[in-house]
């Protein structure tokens, strides 16, 4: 089952916070998005930093869940962590510099969803490596 | 290493599915000790050898 596949140790109350922090990051990028350039500046910081805030508790979710797996699947989330690491250092790395250099416009928001699309590929090569 | 777990297994005529459940892990982690792939921890590998009745260096041996 897909469950079983990607979210090993999910509990009940895995799948009510994380579902709960996706609709909060959800409304809160939409604010982010949508806010009124007259807001004041606290609000518009405080803003800013709730969708950071909101994928802190994400990950933090993720390491409980991660714990409450097996050797295996935690050696394997160890090896999808360890890669993601080494693909996205370099490949943000670069992004950086060459949008610094002028050569590409990379706007600093997509960092996360680059992050997560590398994380979830060295996750299937992890799953595959041992099935 | 090498492993007998799947000739254990099958003489006691289990599933992956089976094993997995005695020994509170998941299915994919019995198929990765059994084809060589995954080495278990030493608590594992005593589970293993418990629910067997055999000692651990019945069950493991180093690769020659």
């Amino acid at each position: 089952m897909w469950k079983d596949y990607w979210f090993a140790g999910a509990t009940r109350s895995y799948w009510v916070l994380s579902t709960t922090l996706m609709l909060a990051y959800v409304l809160a990028m939409l604010l982010d998005v949508h806010l009124d350039s007259g807001a004041s500046t606290l609000f518009r910081v405080l803003a800013a930093l709730l969708p950071a805030v909101l994928i802190i508790g994400f990950v933090l979710l993720e390491f409980r869940r991660v714990r409450n797996t097996d050797e295996l699947r935690q050696r394997m989330e160890l090896e999808a962590g360890m890669l993601t690491l080494a693909v996205a250092v370099p490949v943000l790395t670069a992004l950086g510099l060459l949008d610094d250099a002028g050569l590409l416009e990379v706007p600093l928001l997509i960092s996360v969803p680059v992050l997560m699309g590398i994380y979830l590929t060295a996750q299937a090569w992890a799953h595959r490596r041992y099935r | 290493m090498n492993n007998r777990l799947r000739e254990l297994r099958a003489e006691r005529e289990w599933s992956q599915a089976d094993l997995a459940e005695r020994l509170a892990v998941s299915r994919q982690t019995i198929n990765a000790i059994e084809t060589g792939k995954y080495d278990p921890s030493l608590p594992l590998a005593f589970a293993i050898a418990k629910l067997f009745g055999l000692s651990i260096e019945s069950i493991f041996s180093p690769d020659e």
